[in-house]
């Protein structure tokens, strides 16, 4: 996955909200709100609560924008309010975890639609494509929240293990422990449907 | 045969080893089945996670986080109103106490403690020693006296303002006209409100950046 790391022109747009002009805020949440509602969607599995979220990172963003380094990259920092947001989400919700049994997703919802739908391969792989990625997200959510975490930071915001310990108010000892252990659970949970 | 450690293989894959434990690794994997295997197994779950595609959204959320900015900014500014009203009132507080308050109390004690200071003051050593217990239990009696009608008054605080009202424009015993008074009332209230906002919106300052931190 690709973020929008951002740049100059992102960092006028902060500048312009911050000077009042929604319109600013507006093109932001724009460019970002894709990956914001991903963020979320992964941590929490239910598509109107990852909109819910993704709407009030995007609040909690602008309450705090007067306290954004403007000398650096505005999407990470917008990524890391939303995975906090999730995060926590998940654990005042103490959501029983995800059964590898349970119809993904788990708000009821049928078939997850892509934001690039796949038309390159055949009918049939393309199913067993769409199979796979329900499993994984399945897989994804089964994890205990604190190890489903470092897996967005790692694997889908590429941060590395200092920014993961900083991000995280944790050791870097404990953050690698974290996600080495989460790896292990998802190649055990992942084997069966890999193996497929 | 000794094998790669989990953490050794995960470090690997993080491209986290230095160049002479990667050598190592690499050398131990050409030779190792089951550390291959495992690998394998890791890199099969990376590759996976990699392939996973983003979710549609399924509608622009740019309306409603508009909606709730706007309602944000209104809040800043009533917010902003009422950061100026407290300290306001607590100046007129601060006003009405200096000029009722501080003129009463100075008129009706300032006879008593004129007299206790002048006694204090001016009596000689000797005579001082010679009074001695009789001045210290007549200061001390004076005193009491001066305390448990300061205590009454307070108690009978409306009795008092409105006395110190009748007498008004009276602040002799300040050394000050009433006009100076007044000047000088304003500038201590001015001082503290200046004072006071910075403080708040320090503090605000302040306890916005630890939410935000907390957020991170």
């Amino acid at each position: 996955m690709t973020f929008n790391s951002g740049g100059t022109e992102e960092r006028a747009l902060v500048a312009r909200t911050l000077a009042g002009d929604d319109d600013a805020f507006a093109a932001l949440v724009r460019i970002h709100q894709a990956t914001v509602y991903n963020i979320a969607y992964r941590m929490v599995g239910q598509r109107e609560t990852a909109q819910d979220l993704a709407q009030e990172a995007f609040l909690r963003a602008f309450k705090a924008l007067d306290t954004f380094d403007l000398k650096r990259p505005f999407g990470p920092w917008l990524y890391r309010i939303a995975t906090n947001l999730s995060i926590n989400w998940v654990k005042r919700a103490r959501l029983p975890t995800v059964s590898l049994d349970a119809p993904y997703p788990a708000d009821g919802d049928d078939a997850e639609p892509l934001a690039v739908p796949d038309t390159s391969a055949e009918p049939a792989a393309r199913f067993a494509q769409a199979e796979m990625q329900k499993q994984l997200r399945q897989i994804i959510l089964s994890l205990p929240p604190d190890y489903r975490v470092v897996i967005e930071l790692r694997h889908f915001q590429e941060m590395s293990y200092e920014e993961m310990a900083e991000a995280l108010k944790a050791p870097i000892g404990t953050v690698k422990t974290r996600l080495f252990r989460a790896r292990r659970l998802l190649r055990d949970r992942l084997s069966g449907v890999l193996d497929q | 045969m000794f094998h790669l450690t989990e953490e050794q293989l995960n470090l690997y894959m993080d491209d986290k080893l230095s160049t002479s434990e990667r050598t190592a690794v690499e050398a131990h994997l050409a030779g190792c089945d089951a550390c291959r295997a495992e690998l394998a197994s890791l890199q099969a779950l990376f590759t996976a996670l990699d392939a996973l595609q983003p979710a549609a959204l399924a509608a622009d959320l740019t309306p409603v986080v508009l909606r709730g900015v706007a309602a944000e900014r209104r809040r800043t500014v009533r917010r902003r109103r009422i950061s100026w009203l407290v300290p306001a009132l607590q100046g007129v507080a601060v006003v009405l106490l200096l000029v009722f308050g501080w003129s009463a109390l100075v008129m009706r004690y300032s006879e008593l403690t004129q007299r206790i200071l002048a006694e204090a003051l001016y009596a000689s050593w000797a005579n001082t020693l010679a009074r001695g217990g009789a001045l210290w239990a007549a200061t001390v009696a004076r005193w009491q006296t001066w305390w448990a009608e300061a205590i009454a008054d307070v108690l009978d605080l409306p009795a008092v303002l409105g006395q110190a009202i009748s007498h008004w424009p009276q602040l002799p015993d300040l050394g000050l006209t009433a006009p100076q008074a007044i000047a000088v009332s304003l500038a201590v209230v001015l001082m503290w409100l200046v004072g006071n906002s910075i403080l708040l919106r320090t503090t605000a300052v302040r306890q916005g950046l630890n939410r935000h931190l907390n957020h991170q």
